[in-house]
């Protein structure tokens, strides 16, 4: 049950009357009750007093008189209230006795009767005496019984009187300031509360409460009103804060002194998926676990220093999920009205996940630009080289087939010729490792099983060179028969495998086994495409593990750069090899992850994405003389006089017609009055139209001639645009006569 | 018939004392009577003695007093007044003229200045020698007596009191006192015993209740002139019979209603006396009271 102020001023007033007019009531009664006892008592006791002491009273004791005593005691009992009078001789014996007790209450007087009396034993009847020697002795006694009734009933009549007065001053005094109370403070607080209720209730802090009184509650108003009026501008004032701290994008926190949450915007709950009621009151470790410092710090506030405690300090907020979120935090303190008095702290946290992660972006970025740059600048290296290089390893790549065609198949020179053929062939692969690294390799784009690739591998000279140098590894193979097609380029992915293979083989110092195993696999969780960079989708897992000396943690940061070898100079290797791995896979969209244990040996596991398109059948290879032309005219364009030679004479020993010009502009000439079937176009001509430029003019004039774009780079923007407008083929350089016998017979018998 | 002769008959009847002068009883008028035993017992008294000698008389009591008891008395035109108490007969005796006054109740009729041809009376003047005998029979061993008396009123008395007192061997200790105040300690004067005479100052009542105290107090025994002193603290108390007093009065109206001149009858003395005794006084002060007296006394308080 509430009180209002008025009933408690009821309450406190009625108090204050009732206590008070209680007492005086009680102490009326009481005085006056008391008074009348007393002069009950001092006229009962006079009456007494007075009779035991009379000369009539001693006269009649002595003389015992009881017929004169009874009339002295007749007229005493006349007095008022005495009831009985009883005389008494010295002996206790009754002289007289007047009136009777009755069963009113009464209340007993007594009073010795006493006289001076002589004590001589025998009268001296002339001696002249003279009273000397009189002693006083109580000859007797009064006993007096004094009817109360009559006091009593006056006491209770006293009673009724102080009762009937203490109720009817109550009843006006309690009415009168009921009255007044109601009308004097209740009334108004009423009005006052009933204004402020509504002001409350509706919000208005327009609306203005009555201030006609001049009292205490007028001024009460008039103070609320102003009150009102501060409020109205301060909400307008907080309203406007709220309106900015609610429009942040970043994170304000405030804090008290001792680390608890007092205020957070609207940021903040969004950011970090709280409700509001779920922070306000919980101790800053539920969000800033790190910063004890802070809180720390601000108990030894010294307010002559800044008040700045951090200053976008990179920090961390836990989300309700548990997630870190990084932030820059700026902490100030917030100092109370007192001086020095800190009153909280205030934190600006900025959500700086993005930031984070661009800058991991960027420094991968910039890891992979200087990756890139690199290579690129290895593949410009490599590109410049390779061109004069493939030009020059075309002779000797060229030639030996031309010889070979003229010797007897067990001649005397064949081998050397063969072994010519084979160290061009290397070099020209060493040169295809360059520009693939420069990521200028022909860019292809077949359906290929891996198992496949992997197989032919493993039948293939070079793995039966790689085995004869490592007679104690084994190599076991767990190819997944459902495995899926990926789209690429063959020859770079056999790369892929026959560096890895080779590393693993090489990293068995004694005994050891060198696993390849391939799955697929579906990556859709982000976690797991975010750590490898890859999109969600199916991919072909090829695992190759070895138990060989494994890679230390410095060399694993290394392993893909140039030129970065473990190998012993002259042994294997140009340290291209794990520099190609990267770069086919990347070629190819995938990742490589690598796990390496010292001493136990290595993992690479091999994500490449998987395509639902089947492999094409494999291609009936065409014997030797199915590929001779008949005798088509075939122009060579090549600024090179070598390549030029080379390539004339391959053809030549293909039964074509060979003419040869050293630009583009001579070529437009001679097809202008030639019957050129095919025309064989080189890429890079420095001096005058390109290859580009003259194809596009041969397409304008000759749409239907065939042309066939070589380059001793791989596959560049201007051959894939050749290539765009309608070039037939690209053929790089070296050429070989398969190679070249091939492209030429698909061109000329695919019409 | 009936009613002429019933008329006749109260004719006759109504001339009968005229025509056989027969004397009619006579009218005696009562005052001064008061409301006390004694009063009434003399006035029973006299009543039963005077209608012995006067058949038929008829006593009137006038009980106003001053002026209005003359005019009523006057009115009456009594043939006897029978007055009681001094200052009735005092009263009376100024406008009684020739009609005989007879008194009772009074205490020395010559000395309150009561006497005259057509009054006589009973006085109750006890013999001082019968007064003096009776306390020297209460207390053998009394040599003096003490004596309170207004000269203006008791001088006379003193003579013959002195004079009974010698006869027994008693020394009188008179001690004269014409106003309350002179009244002394009574232990201040030195006697055996306090003999009271009618007085007008003394015998007051707050007068004797005091020296009746003071005689309590310091063993001096007091002989009193009625049964209120001795019931009141007196030792004894010598009065005259009251009822013989009338009766004695009675007689002197019977003897004056026959013929005798009142003058010739003066003052007489009361023929009986009575003795009271306060036995609880006597044993305060140890004084053992002759079994004598205490038989012959008429009655004993304090028993």
């Amino acid at each position: 049950m509430k009180w209002g102020i008025s009933a408690k001023i009821n309450l406190l007033v009625g108090l204050l009357i009732v206590l008070p007019v209680v007492f005086l009531g009680w102490f009326f009664a009481r005085h006056e009750t008391e008074a009348m006892e007393n002069e009950l008592n001092l006229r009962a006791a006079n009456m007494v007093n007075r009779f035991a002491g009379s000369n009539e009273c001693q006269l009649g004791v002595l003389a015992q008189d009881s017929r004169g005593l009874g009339q002295l005691m007749t007229e005493l009992k006349k007095e008022k209230d005495v009831a009985c009078v009883r005389l008494t001789n010295e002996s206790g014996q009754p002289l007289a006795t007047v009136g009777a007790k009755s069963a009113e209450p009464l209340r007993e007087f007594s009073a010795t009767v006493k006289t001076r009396l002589q004590s001589r034993e025998e009268l001296s009847l002339d001696t002249g005496f003279t009273g000397d020697g009189a002693e006083e002795k109580i000859i007797g006694a009064v006993t007096m019984w004094v009817s109360l009734t009559e006091t009593y009933h006056k006491r209770d009549q006293i009673y009724r009187l102080t009762l009937a007065l203490v109720a009817v001053v109550l009843l006006l005094a309690i009415s009168g300031a009921f009255f007044g109370i109601r009308h004097l403070i209740a009334r108004p607080l009423a009005v006052l509360v009933s204004d402020i209720e509504a002001i409350g209730a509706g919000g208005d802090l327009s609306r203005r409460v009555q201030e006609k009184r001049t009292d205490e509650i007028g001024q009460l108003a008039k103070s609320f009103n102003a009150m009102t009026e501060n409020l109205s501008k301060m909400l307008v004032s907080k309203n406007y804060v709220d309106n900015i701290l609610d429009s942040m994008h970043d994170m304000l926190l405030v804090f008290t002194p001792d680390g608890i949450i007092r205020t957070v915007n609207r940021a903040t709950l969004h950011i970090l998926g709280y409700a509001e009621n779920e922070l306000k009151g919980q101790p800053y470790s539920l969000l800033l676990p790190e910063e004890d410092s802070l809180f720390r710090l601000s108990r030894v506030p010294d307010p002559k220093k800044t008040n700045i405690i951090h200053d976008n300090k990179d920090s961390s907020l836990i989300s309700k999920k548990g997630t870190v979120i990084p932030v820059s935090l700026s902490a100030t303190f917030m100092y109370g009205a007192g001086e020095g008095e800190i009153e909280g702290i205030i934190c600006l946290a900025i959500d700086i996940t993005e930031r984070k992660k661009s800058e991991e972006e960027k420094r991968a970025l910039e890891k992979r630009l200087l990756l890139a740059e690199k290579m690129e600048a290895l593949g410009r290296l490599a590109g410049g080289v390779a061109h004069d290089l493939n030009n020059t390893l075309g002779a000797i790549v060229g030639y030996p087939d031309v010889l070979l065609a003229g010797l007897p198949a067990e001649g005397p020179h064949i081998k050397a010729l063969n072994m010519i053929k084979q160290s061009g062939l290397k070099a020209a692969a060493i040169v295809g490792d360059l520009l693939t690294l420069a990521r200028r390799g022909v860019k292809v784009n077949e359906v290929v099983l891996i198992n496949t690739l992997i197989n032919d591998y493993f039948h293939s000279p070079e793995f039966e060179q790689l085995r004869s140098h490592h007679p104690n590894v084994t190599f076991e193979t767990y190819p997944d028969p459902q495995l899926l097609n990926i789209e690429g380029s063959p020859i770079h992915l056999s790369k892929i495998f026959v560096n890895l293979i080779a590393n693993a083989a090489e990293a068995i110092r004694s005994n050891g086994t060198v696993t390849i195993m391939t799955q697929n696999c579906y990556l859709d969780t982000p976690q797991l495409t975010e750590d490898l960079g890859l999109d969600t989708g199916e991919y072909v897992l090829i695992k190759i593990a070895d138990t060989g000396v494994g890679i230390s943690l410095e060399d694993l940061k290394r392993i893909f750069d140039p030129f970065f070898s473990t190998k012993k100079m002259g042994r294997s290797g140009t340290g291209l090899g794990m520099a190609v791995v990267w770069g086919a896979i990347k070629d190819h969209n995938g990742h490589i992850n690598v796990k390496s244990t010292p001493g136990v040996g290595a993992l690479f596991e091999i994500y490449l994405p998987a395509t639902r398109k089947a492999t094409a059948l494999p291609e009936a290879f065409p014997q030797k003389e199915d590929l001779k032309g008949e005798g088509e005219l075939i122009l060579v364009v090549d600024d090179q006089p070598s390549q030029r030679e080379i390539s004339s004479h391959l053809l030549q020993e293909l039964d074509y017609q060979v003419a040869t010009v050293s630009s583009g502009e001579e070529a437009l000439v001679f097809l202008e009055y030639n019957p050129v079937r095919l025309v064989v176009l080189d890429m890079i001509m420095p001096d005058g139209m390109d290859g580009l430029d003259t194809f596009l003019e041969i397409r304008k004039r000759f749409p239907d001639l065939k042309v066939i774009i070589s380059s001793g780079f791989s596959e560049t923007q201007r051959v894939k645009k050749a290539l765009k407008k309608g070039a037939n083929a690209y053929l790089q350089k070296p050429f070989t006569l398969e190679k070249i016998a091939v492209t030429m017979h698909k061109q000329l018998k695919s019409f | 018939m009936k009613k002429p002769l019933a008329a006749i008959i109260l004719f006759l009847l109504w001339l009968y004392p005229t025509v056989v002068a027969i004397p009619s009883p006579p009218v005696v008028a009562v005052v001064g009577v008061r409301d006390a035993d004694a009063f009434k017992n003399a006035v029973a008294g006299f009543k039963q003695e005077f209608s012995r000698s006067a058949r038929g008389a008829t006593f009137i009591i006038i009980h106003s007093t001053g002026q209005e008891m003359i005019k009523e008395t006057a009115a009456l035109k009594p043939d006897l007044i029978f007055s009681l108490g001094a200052a009735a007969t005092k009263t009376i005796l100024t406008s009684a003229g020739d009609i005989p006054v007879v008194y009772a109740m009074v205490v020395d009729p010559l000395g309150s200045g009561i006497f005259g041809e057509n009054a006589t009376g009973v006085s109750l003047d006890i013999p001082y020698d019968t007064q003096l005998k009776t306390l020297k029979q209460l207390i053998p061993t009394l040599r003096s007596v003490a004596v309170l008396y207004n000269p203006g009123e008791n001088k006379r008395n003193m003579e013959a009191l002195e004079k009974a007192a010698s006869e027994l061997n008693i020394r009188l200790i008179p001690h004269a006192v014409e106003n309350p105040q002179e009244i002394p300690h009574l232990p201040t004067l030195g006697a055996g015993a306090l003999l009271i005479i009618p007085d007008g100052v003394v015998c007051q009542p707050a007068i004797i209740k005091n020296l009746l105290l003071e005689s309590l107090k310091d063993n001096i025994p007091v002989m009193g002139i009625s049964p209120l002193y001795a019931q009141a603290g007196a030792l004894a108390a010598l009065t005259g019979d009251y009822l013989d007093v009338g009766k004695q009065a009675g007689e002197l109206a019977a003897r004056i209603y026959n013929g005798e001149q009142p003058v010739r009858l003066r003052n007489n003395p009361p023929r009986k006396y009575l003795l009271y005794l306060n036995n609880a006084v006597a044993e305060r002060l140890r004084i053992a009271i002759p079994d004598d007296l205490l038989r012959s006394a008429e009655e004993v308080y304090g028993q």
